[in-house]
């Protein structure tokens, strides 16, 4: 009954009518949302609890701490350099994938022979596990038996037995190039997404008015695909921000802490130094870190909309 | 396809009922049998099977007890351990290195075993190796493994350079590594280890051979001491006359091995688990061992891994049942064997296999000038910040009397927590 007259009668733009039907809705999903309730509230609740609380190496509570916890991973000089390079890491891990997939979507965009190949060949490194990416990629780069320094030897450059991940920047480099190359499959298909949802009418229209070289793609392109940008931005920010395996398996967040990111040092304390009470204070903080991104990236570019 | 089918049937239903029936023979033997859940690390990809078998027999030698083996690499061990204790699923005896020992203890995960122990069994370890084991009073687990270090050395790169025999001190180590890498651009002098698992390990060697400590005389952090400087500064010296391999920031004990193993390193601190490396990676390699090269003291790093009976565990009793017959001779010497470690009772140390093996008898003979990391708890948090300070002495990004000093400071502090 109620579903037939939805249907003949346009809904009003405040959706009085359907919210007559919520409550029975909202039965009908509630075990869902109980459900996911549970599966993503219980553990940020034991998280939050965690963080302010003195815990054994166990998981065991043996008391209220207050800020204690937070307290020590401010005063941990670590801890801050980490939150600082979990920052570099994240702006240049997503700033370089969204740089190089805008390019790549649009010529996958194009007809040519062979794309279906090239589509597949750009989607291959998300099919390997990131922690065999990481694997080879530092057999990669080992200073004596790597490739690397065997083909750049070859080409007759000074490269012979170059330790790259022995060096914090280069190290660091090195990681930020292979998180970009895991990270591009994904935010291509994103783009290819949303190529393929703008008409090419749009660019006839736009040649016939004489729109040349690049205008098409400032005018054209990048406000029509502002929306799987924004998209490309927040999942990676969070993906990038909390990625574990590139790290820890390349550097272990060495040489001297200089590669460590938040989450290899909340790993550290909690597996390594039994101080789990810590390593919870660190989730609070990226936690709330992350959120606050997300919230603001969202507010900034929805209010840039309106004023258009 | 149809006797297959059958089969598959028959099969079914036979299996079925075989449940059935183990379900309450299961439930029946419960009554009269103790299941002994045993965690063992691999040293190899051996181990497990070596520990499998001997729980086989040991199985089929009795009535009473049932054990079952698990075995896991070494990486993930410590994680894995934390995770059951917290859950409760915790193995009844595990195997873990003795350095986490010290906090298992402290935080009750561990059973103290010396009532458990019968006076013969105790009587039977090398007091030094059973001794680490001990803690406020009690003792925490069996030394199942020992191990000191040594200096293993290239002798075809050795007698190419000119340099005749190992190198006593530091000083003719310096020299030595000078030779051998003058051989060639891809040759390195001697292994200098900058990251990964037992960095501080490495360090040590110089520190205790300089005649520093991990404590001062007054209990506090012997991190900083004269001879700590000294001892690292010995180490930035190899590593500015360019005689190490490049990037030591970026080398881990794995790397160095296979440095050696490849022939390209003239000299490394090891312990004897690289003999079965390079028996298996490089046979042809003439190589010696030799002791630590010294500065004031001789000194080797010793390593002990510990096996512990669990505080949750309802079968103590069996289980040490089973670990009395773990270490008997005659498990042990297979186990020598097969490992490669020092032996840890009284009676092996005799053993021609630990005694006319060259490349085995060197390390019994470092044995009593071994020192051992501190059994104390936070230790590991400690090794970390000993790490990144000599990442930074080892660098040239501080002096090595300030890096060392944030370590240090870093220690004192943890010790008063």
């Amino acid at each position: 009954m109620t579903a037939s007259t939805t249907t003949l009668v346009p809904p009003s733009p405040r959706g009085l009518r359907l919210s007559k039907a919520i409550p029975g809705a909202l039965l009908l999903i509630l075990p869902s949302l109980l459900l996911s309730a549970m599966v993503i509230g219980y553990p940020i609740f034991d998280v939050l609890r965690m963080s302010v609380a003195d815990v054994n190496r166990f998981g065991r509570v043996l008391g209220f701490a207050g800020f204690d916890n937070f307290l020590a991973a401010f005063t941990d000089p670590i801890f801050l350099q980490s939150a600082w390079q979990t920052l570099i890491w994240t702006f240049c891990v997503v700033g370089g994938t969204v740089l190089i997939s805008v390019p790549i979507a649009i010529i996958l965009n194009e007809e040519f022979y062979g794309r279906t190949v090239a589509r597949t060949i750009i989607l291959l490194p998300w099919a390997v596990s990131l922690a065999m990416t990481a694997l080879v990629w530092r057999f990669v780069v080992n200073g004596d038996f790597g490739t690397l320094n065997t083909t750049l030897s070859a080409l007759g450059l000074p490269f012979d037995n170059f330790p790259w991940l022995a060096d914090a920047s280069t190290a660091f480099g090195i990681e930020i190039l292979v998180g970009i190359l895991v990270s591009m499959p994904f935010t291509v298909t994103i783009i290819m997404g949303g190529l393929t949802a703008i008409p090419d009418t749009l660019y006839e229209a736009s040649r016939m008015d004489g729109a040349r070289g690049l205008q098409g793609f400032r005018h054209i392109t990048l406000p029509l695909l502002r929306p799987f940008l924004q998209i490309a931005v927040v999942l990676n920010v969070i993906y990038v921000f909390n990625s574990f395996p590139i790290i820890w398996i390349m550097t272990n967040g060495g040489p001297a802490n200089r590669t460590d990111i938040l989450i290899t040092y909340v790993y550290k304390q909690a597996f390594g130094f039994g101080k789990l009470g810590t390593a919870a204070a660190g989730s609070v903080v990226m936690f709330a870190m992350l959120l606050a991104f997300s919230v603001l990236y969202l507010y900034m570019t929805r209010s840039r909309e309106v004023q258009q | 396809m149809s006797i297959r089918k059958n089969g598959f049937w028959r099969g079914l239903v036979l299996g079925t009922a075989c449940a059935a029936f183990a379900t309450l023979g299961l439930a029946e033997a419960a009554l009269a049998k103790d299941t002994v859940r045993v965690r063992i690390a691999e040293y190899s990809t051996n181990t497990g099977d070596f520990f499998i078998e001997m729980a086989d027999r040991f199985n089929a030698s009795q009535e009473d007890i049932e054990v079952v083996i698990e075995h896991l690499p070494w990486p993930e061990m410590q994680q894995q351990l934390i995770t059951d204790i917290s859950a409760g699923t915790a193995p009844d005896i595990s195997h873990m290195a003795t350095r986490w020992m010290a906090g298992f203890a402290k935080d009750g995960a561990l059973a103290p075993i010396e009532g458990l122990m019968s006076e013969e069994f105790t009587d039977s370890f090398v007091p030094t190796f059973l001794d680490l084991q001990k803690l406020d009073g009690h003792t925490w687990g069996l030394p199942i493994a020992a191990s000191a270090r040594g200096l293993f050395y290239n002798k075809a790169l050795f007698e190419r350079a000119g340099v005749e025999g190992p190198p006593a001190t530091w000083g003719d180590a310096l020299a030595a590594a000078k030779k051998v890498s003058a051989l060639g651009d891809d040759i390195y002098g001697i292994g200098m280890q900058g990251t990964g698992l037992d960095t501080e390990g490495y360090w040590f060697y110089s520190l205790w051979t300089h005649g520093g400590d991990i404590f001062n005389a007054d209990g506090k952090s012997g991190f900083a001491s004269p001879e700590a400087v000294a001892a690292t500064q010995t180490y930035i010296d190899l590593i500015e006359a360019g005689v190490t391999q490049p990037g030591v920031l970026g080398s881990n004990r794995e790397d160095l091995q296979n440095l050696f193993s490849a022939g390209k390193l003239g000299m490394v601190l090891s312990g004897p688990w690289l003999n079965t490396q390079l028996a298996d990676e490089a046979p042809d390699l003439a190589y010696g061992i030799s002791q630590i090269p010294t500065e004031t003291a001789a000194a080797t790093y010793g390593v002990t891994d510990t096996i512990s009976i669990l505080a949750g565990s309802e079968v103590k009793e069996s289980a040490m049942k089973f670990l009395e017959y773990m270490f008997n001779d005659e498990n042990r010497l297979a186990f020598g064997k097969l490992e490669g470690f020092v032996p840890v009772l009284k009676s092996m140390s005799k053993e021609p296999f630990f005694t006319d093996n060259p490349k085995m008898s060197v390390f019994l003979e470092m044995s009593p000038v071994a020192k051992f990391a501190p059994l104390v708890p936070h230790w590991e948090e400690m090794a970390e910040a000993l790490k990144s300070s000599l990442a930074a002495a080892y660098g040239g990004d501080s002096a090595p009397a300030d890096a060392l000093k944030g370590a240090a400071d870093k220690m004192n502090s943890l010790l008063n927590e």
